[in-house]
């Protein structure tokens, strides 16, 4: 079995307000995130996917449930944890720093500090180092951040929403050098997002979260090779199955989403009268929007 | 180079303040006061003296306060309140140990520019004793008490006394703007220090038995009638432990509101 680089167990953050229903931003989450692995961590926006990755950094306690990231809790070993990973978070800096500055001021930090990495990716990336922080573009801020976490030459790197924001090329030059540079190392990414396309072109593992629970966590080509669309056409076919995800009936039509044994499923079908119209494969966004069940609701391209 | 970053936001405030205190002296030394020209201060008394010893206590009073105020708004309460409190807490140190290197190395500026005033009122007041031809050779003779006072000694303790004045003021901004994870709390921060002035208002004048410290640790007893100052207040000692004591509960207190927080 794999070394576990994050491993949570029921973890759960609830925000109590004054004289207000108690929110659960996370509730009951259980994930693992395998050495080596780039987790795309996909939800909608208030999904949970920000305080599961604060808990992660310490920064917000658990109210309940355990986490931990390179084997240290967040809560008591926190120090441990943060000399091995990079966290980009929320992308805002001193303002009045310049990008020099901010490496200047980050190497003390990190005993793994490389500055030659620093330059490396100042130049590639094209930050304009010697402008302060608050002057920078939204894409250069991104940039900027991403250049220290990857200058601490951490082990685990963990980025929310990294590409939010960003133009197409900005966003294909910072996942070229976290699939290219940094994941190549055998080094491990979680990455959050909403953007699935992107998610499906980086990760090889996917979490999918919702109201705080994990609705699925998978290799991206297990879910790509089991998750089916099956239509059919019959009578009295069956509305629920361990491997059915949803089914609905329009018309005589039934439209099944199935999470594994499409062909066999099928074969059943056809073994009861019906008639099977196709089985296709799905990708990340179907499968998504039928998770979150959202799948009537949103045209699928919207988010592909 | 964490202590860069605290002088990197301060180092206006704190440039300032020098500059300040430059000109001050200036004024003193060479400009419209004239203190080089003797002629003009033949005659000081010891009463006159040990008066001004204790009103530029008094002075520094309000500058302190205000250089303090401002000081304690930075720190990690303003990165709270920026937005990079995230990024900051992300490095790999204990949250306290920001706290503290703010706290100390804020503490720092504001005793060595105290320091600074208190050095220039003592060698004002050197100049003065000696161009009077001071039979006490640098020492004031206060009216209730048996020997003289040496002005190092009483410059001293104005220093020690604006010192935790202007840690107390420090120490509660700074406490605000981590208790609202915002430099807006130096507002808070004004805000306590004028409720427990109006609180202490209210109690001298229905409750006149009860008295509550003041902020400012009182150095003199005074005459009732003049207001002079006659002797030393009683058991200086252990009020300055005291205070210091008050002073420390602020970052204290913004430390353990600081590990319990989320940010």
């Amino acid at each position: 079995m794999s070394e576990l680089v994050v491993e949570t167990r029921s973890l759960a953050k609830h925000f109590t307000g004054l004289g207000q229903k108690p929110v659960k931003a996370v509730d009951g989450l259980n994930m693992r995130i395998e050495r080596g692995s780039i987790y795309g961590f996909v939800g909608r926006n208030g999904a949970g996917k920000t305080t599961t990755i604060r808990m992660l950094a310490g920064l917000n306690t658990p109210t309940s449930g355990s986490a931990r990231v390179l084997g240290l809790d967040p809560g008591r070993e926190r120090m441990g944890i943060l000399e091995r990973t990079g966290f980009v978070i929320d992308r805002t800096m001193m303002p009045y720093m310049t990008g020099h500055e901010l490496v200047r001021f980050n190497r003390g930090f990190f005993p793994r500090w490389s500055s030659e990495m620093a330059k490396r990716y100042a130049d590639a990336l094209e930050i304009p180092m010697d402008r302060k922080f608050k002057k920078l573009s939204h894409g250069n801020k991104t940039k900027l951040s991403l250049l220290l976490a990857l200058a601490q030459n951490p082990e685990l790197l963990v980025l929310d929403e990294p590409t939010a924001g960003l133009d197409p090329v900005v966003n294909d030059q910072l996942l070229r050098v976290l699939v290219e540079d940094f994941a190549n190392d055998g080094r491990t990414i979680l990455m959050s997002s909403h953007h699935l396309s992107e998610v499906e072109r980086v990760a090889d593992w996917v979490g999918i979260i919702d109201h705080g629970k994990l609705l699925l966590e998978a290799r991206l080509d297990d879910i790509r090779g089991n998750y089916r669309r099956v239509r059919a056409i019959g009578q009295g076919l069956p509305e629920r199955g361990p491997e059915i995800v949803t089914v609905s009936a329009t018309e005589g039509v039934f439209d099944y989403v199935l999470s594994a044994g499409a062909e066999s499923f099928a074969a059943s079908l056809r073994g009861q009268g019906a008639t099977i119209l196709d089985v296709s494969p799905m990708n990340l966004s179907e499968i998504f929007l039928v998770l979150v069940g959202k799948e009537s609701h949103v045209p699928v391209e919207v988010l592909a | 180079m964490y202590l860069w970053k605290y002088w990197r936001e301060s180092r206006i405030v704190f440039c300032v303040s020098m500059l300040c205190v430059v000109l001050f002296a200036w004024l003193v030394f060479k400009g419209v006061w004239h203190i080089d020209d003797s002629s003009h201060f033949d005659r000081p008394d010891q009463a006159a003296i040990a008066k001004m010893l204790m009103i530029s206590l008094y002075l520094q009073v309000p500058v302190s306060a205000f250089l303090a105020w401002v000081m304690g708004s930075f720190g990690v309460g303003r990165d709270l309140g920026e937005g990079s409190g995230s990024y900051l807490l992300t490095r790999p140190r204990p949250r306290r140990w920001f706290l503290w290197h703010d706290w100390g190395f804020g503490f720092l500026q504001l005793v060595w520019a105290i320091a600074l005033v208190n050095v220039l009122i003592g060698y004002l007041v050197h100049r003065l004793v000696g161009a009077g031809g001071n039979p006490f050779s640098g020492s004031v003779m206060l009216r209730d008490m048996a020997s003289p006072v040496p002005v190092a000694e009483i410059i001293g303790l104005n220093f020690l006394i604006i010192v935790l004045f202007a840690g107390l003021i420090f120490g509660v901004t700074y406490f605000s703007t981590i208790a609202m994870k915002h430099a807006r709390g130096v507002m808070l921060g004004a805000g306590i220090i004028l409720g427990y002035l109006i609180l202490a208002a209210v109690v001298h004048h229905y409750w006149p038995a009860i008295e509550l410290p003041d902020l400012v640790m009182r150095a003199f007893q005074t005459s009732p009638v003049s207001r002079d100052p006659v002797s030393l207040s009683n058991q200086l000692g252990i009020s300055l432990v005291m205070r210091a004591a008050v002073m420390l509960l602020f970052p204290v207190a913004a430390q353990l509101i600081l590990e319990r927080s989320d940010i």
